[in-house]
């Protein structure tokens, strides 16, 4: 009896003990939706906002991105540049402490509550500064692979891609910076090597002295880099991770298939002519104002008159070419018809109205007053590869009006 | 070991004498050993009938090379699971660099007195006293000696994606090239040879050429204690009553300083606080002792710090034992005062007027009351139960922020309390003897005070958590089972559940200055369990009695439930604030580590021979982790130092049972 009532005993205590689990605490975390998520174009309204907004962020609020650039290199320091989780841009993330754990590829989480997002004065890039990473921000998840935005430096402005990842095709280093180092640890130096493209656009690689890929040379080849967009100044800039993001050892170059800048004062050199359809007093002739000298055509002699000349282009073979692309600059003056760009694939020569041509649009033109220079952008002559293909600038004049038209730097080029 | 009784002799006396010494070197662990002697006299002397008085003294000198817990990386890149980074070759020879020694012998009077048949009065006077040190390094504008310092892991290096860095302390530490694992005595002290220092005061009068401030040492934190006190105990038994009365009083001073060992090749140490040097504007602000600046030390000099903890305390209790019929029953009550206060010895410069003279004297009031019954269900088992409720002051080293430079005291520091209950069932049988035993303790009020390095602060953290309240609550099983008179078999449970009860409060103070920083943070601790151990043990044995006065017995246990004592900074939403629910690192952080469980196989015998009728001759044998397990992880801690971005850069810290070891004993008595 007393041993049957030993084992109940102890039965009952060690089963009580077993069955008998306790919940154990846990210290209280915020839920993943509890705070609102930014994108880099939201932030953007809030920096540069003018009507006496807050550029501090005062409730729960977060940033999701991907790491584009990290500090390994040496060539960034105490910053990373971040792309949002929707991919519509990336922004500057400045740190109290160096030595962040955050790497290319990871994603992260900033808590903005109690940060400003800015634009920089000196630099015109968006950032989030002094941040304290231990306190504000998490690595939650890694191995994304973010792959970099090709930008074409002719066409959308270069400050649309601040901080972003992004990839230049068809450039080269500016003969000086050929075959030099990237930047001097020896004379502590951070050194700017330029590169240009072959619309003659020009972008300098900055590198800071501390990046291990200091001492290595630039290359002498045509080719592409992937860095990320940053600017100083106002002037174009781009830092690189790492050296193998340089892709430039190509024997190519620019294939320009006729560049254009009148400065050997003459409408007939290099192939180009002109051709007067209507009234032969009105011809394009070289003028200078300034350091400039261009190709100038007005239709007004003492009033205006009717007039038609074609300013045409030697016959270009681009018959290989990928991407050829036509961009100019004009300044005007005074209203009238605006210059129109035609393009021929079988002109030979005499009036134009021999060929068969096209007319291009989707350019700038120079505002009728003022003599503005303006980019043309880039046009693309993908539809008109021949082997002798012409362009040609089309100016006409009328009683009513006379334009006095500029014209400068045509560069038809593969792109 | 040696020991001589002589029984009471004829004149009254008796004395009784034992010597003893042991030593050890490198059973398993490189780097370290342990030598230990022991003695004890005791001499009484019957003056007559009624009185006796009684002389003894003993005390055992300890002297031992220590070893370090380390992560599961260090083990990994040493190869073993007993690399122990406290040592290092010093001119060829093995040198550890954490050597602890104790003497703190004891010496008792005492008097008893038979009243008469039922009526004793004893009492005693006892005088506890002597050193313990724990040598250490100590280094200022030096790289950090430590072979395992976590900078000098691949782990760090890895974390800051340099994998080429990483990669080449790996291959140094898998082939200890130049003995990296190790520290490196010789580099050290061709390192303070080679440093002539000139001091600011002296530019005056020329550089320095002759010599060396050291830049590594070796230092020894003493802590001297005597401790004095009286205890007397009244008995008396009236027929069925039994009471039993008593006072004592003692006065605890333990004085704790710092020596110099060792300069390592230099000829002086500079004793200024090479962490407050980075705040220094004014040069007074790192001194450790203001009225004697930029002293020079050499070895056997004090410095660093020098203070007090004394403790008075006076008892008074009182218990009455009572029989009827099957049952007795006993209640007790106990009141008892403490005064305890620091006193400084010298005056540092961060705390010129709270570090020297002495604090403020706490009071601390505390009483008891206990009480139990056993009932005898027959001459072979009992039940019985006990309960207690008392308070207690709290451990002096809890009450003090950083008594190593001030004076200050833990806010509403106060008593704990504990409440504690017990029922057991006793089977006491010829052939058979059990015990089972339910048990239930709650302790309430705790505080608990931790200091420890960290890096970014370039100083010393003390982190304390305040009204911390614990549950232990158990059974323990017993059970001898003798089958016909040779063979007995053993088996034992303790299966218990440690853990803290509530959400302590937590604050957080630098040793440099007052400014806290941080307080009044609730660390979420409740139901997390107590990291002192396994919280399962469990044994069955088999032991064969022979006729030839020989026996052997071989006992298999089991032990489980062993948890890692949690750092209560990772348990506070202020620490976890930039988290959310699903970042892996939250679950990380706060999941407290269970350690795997494990058994172990012990071995044993005995025997012993009769000689000439007088004499005794025996051996005996045991042998431990009979399967030579050498992958058990008997224990461990969290670090304290953490960091909230990286949380394997300061990983858990694991303690490994050695392999099979085995203990051989001859002893002759004559």
């Amino acid at each position: 009896m007393k041993k049957i009532v030993v084992l109940f005993f102890a039965f009952s205590l060690i089963l009580l003990f077993t069955k008998c689990k306790k919940v154990i605490d846990r210290a209280p975390v915020d839920s993943p939706l509890a705070a609102r998520n930014y994108s880099v174009p939201e932030l953007k309204a809030i920096a540069t906002c003018t009507d006496a907004c807050n550029k501090r962020f005062t409730s729960d609020a977060t940033f999701i991105g991907v790491v584009l650039a990290d500090e390994l290199s040496g060539n960034f320091y105490k910053e990373i540049y971040v792309r949002d989780r929707y991919n519509t841009g990336a922004i500057r993330i400045d740190f109290l402490f160096s030595k962040c754990n955050f790497f290319i590829g990871d994603s992260v989480r900033l808590n903005l509550k109690g940060y400003d997002v800015n634009i920089s004065s000196v630099t015109g890039m968006m950032e989030i500064d002094s941040v304290d990473y231990d306190r504000h921000m998490v690595h939650f998840a890694s191995g994304a692979n973010p792959q970099p935005k090709i930008v074409d430096l002719g066409q959308a402005p270069y400050s649309n891609s601040y901080c972003d990842l992004v990839t230049i095709n068809n450039v080269k280093f500016l003969a000086a910076d050929t075959g030099r180092i990237y930047a001097d640890p020896i004379l502590q130096q951070s050194l700017n090597r330029t590169i240009q493209d072959c619309g003659n656009n020009q972008v300098i690689v900055r590198t800071s002295n501390f990046a291990d890929f200091a001492q290595q040379k630039t290359p002498t080849g045509f080719g592409s880099i992937t860095g990320i967009a940053t600017a100083y100044g106002g002037a174009s800039q781009m830092a690189i991770r790492r050296t193998s993001d340089v892709k430039m050892n190509g024997t190519g170059g620019c294939t320009v298939y006729s560049f254009e800048d009148f400065n050997d004062n003459s409408i007939t050199n290099d192939g180009w002519g002109q051709v007067s359809v209507v009234n032969s007093s009105v011809n394009w002739v070289a003028s200078t104002f300034g350091s400039a000298t261009f190709a100038k055509i007005s239709g007004f002699i003492s009033g205006n008159q009717n007039s038609e000349n074609w300013l045409i282009s030697p016959p270009l073979n681009m018959v290989n070419g990928s991407n050829p692309i036509l961009s100019f600059k004009t300044a005007a003056n005074f209203s009238g018809t605006p210059l129109e760009v035609w393009v021929s694939t079988d002109y030979v020569s005499g009036l134009p109205a021999t060929g068969t041509w096209t007319q291009l649009t989707g350019f700038a033109l120079s505002p009728q007053g003022g003599y503005i220079w303006t980019n043309s952008g880039v046009i693309s002559l993908n539809a008109f590869k021949s082997a002798a293909t012409r362009i040609a600038f089309k100016y006409k004049s009328t009683t009513a009006g006379a334009t006095t038209y500029e014209v400068d730097d045509i560069n038809i080029r593969e792109n | 070991m040696l020991t001589h009784s002589t029984g009471l002799m004829q004149n009254g006396w008796a004395v009784t004498a034992s010597a003893s010494t042991r030593w050890g070197n490198q059973v398993y662990i490189p780097g370290t050993y342990f030598q230990a002697s022991a003695f004890y006299l005791s001499i009484d002397k019957r003056i007559n009938d009624k009185h006796t008085l009684s002389l003894t003294g003993f005390g055992s000198p300890l002297e031992q090379g220590r070893s370090s817990a380390e992560t599961k990386e260090v083990f990994e890149l040493a190869g073993s699971n007993f690399y122990n980074g406290q040592w290092g070759y010093q001119n060829g020879k093995v040198r550890n660099a954490s050597v602890s020694k104790v003497f703190r012998p004891m010496i008792l009077l005492s008097h008893i007195f038979n009243i008469n048949e039922k009526t004793k009065l004893n009492t005693s006077v006892f005088y506890n006293f002597g050193k313990s040190s724990l040598s250490g390094l100590n280094w200022n504008d030096a790289p950090n000696p430590r072979p395992d310092y976590y900078r000098y892991l691949p782990s760090y290096y890895y974390g800051l994606g340099d994998t080429a860095m990483g990669d080449a302390l790996k291959y140094k530490w898998e082939n200890n090239i130049d003995n990296f694992q190790q520290i490196n005595w010789d580099r050290m002290i061709n390192m303070n040879r080679a440093n002539l220092y000139t001091s600011p005061s002296q530019l005056g009068q020329g550089i320095n050429t002759t010599e060396s401030r050291s830049r590594y040492i070796v230092e020894n934190r003493i802590e001297n204690l005597q401790n004095i006190g009286i205890n007397s105990i009244y008995n008396k038994r009236i027929d069925n009553l039994f009471i039993s009365a008593g006072v004592n009083a003692n006065m605890y001073k333990n004085r704790k300083f710092k020596e110099m060992e060792d300069l390592l090749g230099g000829d002086f140490w500079l004793d200024v606080d090479q962490f407050a040097e980075n705040l220094g504007v004014d040069a007074t602000y790192q001194q450790n002792d203001i009225d004697n600046p930029d002293r020079k030390i050499v070895k056997g000099d004090r410095f660093g710090y020098d203070y007090s903890i004394n403790i008075n305390r006076a008892e008074a209790w009182g218990q009455a034992e009572y029989s009827i019929h099957s049952l007795d029953i006993y209640g007790g009550l106990s009141v008892s005062n403490n005064v305890v206060w620091r006193e400084g010895f010298v005056a540092n410069g961060k705390f010129p007027t709270t570090s020297k003279g002495e604090s403020k004297k706490l009071n601390f009031f505390n009483y008891g009351i206990k009480g139990g019954a056993t009932y005898k269900l027959n001459g072979r088992h009992f039940i019985a139960a006990n309960a207690t409720y008392l308070t207690r002051s709290p451990e002096a080293t809890n009450i003090f922020i950083a008594p190593r430079v001030r004076n200050d005291v833990v806010a509403n520091i106060k008593n704990e309390t504990v409440l504690s209950g017990d029922i057991n069932y006793i089977i006491k049988a010829p052939t058979l003897k059990v015990r089972a035993t339910l048990y239930y303790t709650q302790i309430k009020g705790q505080t608990w005070l931790r200091t420890f390095w960290y890096d970014s602060y370039n100083n010393n953290v003390n982190l304390i958590m305040t009204d911390l309240d614990q549950t232990n609550q158990g059974i323990e099983l017993g059970i001898e089972k003798t089958l016909f008179t040779s063979h007995v078999l053993q088996g034992a449970l303790g299966y218990g559940k440690f853990v803290y009860s509530n959400r302590p409060n937590l604050q957080a103070w630098q040793d440099n200055n007052s400014v806290q920083l941080f307080s009044n943070r609730d660390v979420y601790l409740k139901n997390y369990r107590i990291g002192a151990g396994p919280q399962l043990v469990s044994g069955i044995g088999y032991r064969y009695l022979g006729k030839k006065f020989w026996s052997a017995g071989i006992n298999f246990n089991y032990f489980d439930e062993i948890y890692l004592e949690p750092n209560p900074d990772r348990r506070t939403e202020e620490a976890l604030d930039k988290f959310i629910g699903s970042d892996s690192q939250y679950q990380t952080i706060i999941d407290q580590e269970k350690l795997s469980s494990y058994y172990t196989l012990n071995f044993n015998a005995s025997k012993s021979y009769r000689i000439k009728g007088k004499y005794y001759l025996g051996g005996n044998l045991s042998i431990n982790n009979l399967l030579n397990n050498k992958n058990i992880a008997t224990g461990g801690f969290e670090q304290l130092r953490w960091d909230v971005s990286n949380i394997s850069k300061f990983d858990n810290k694991y303690y490994y049972m050695t392999g099979l070891t085995y203990m051989a004993t001859i002893n002759f008595t004559f």
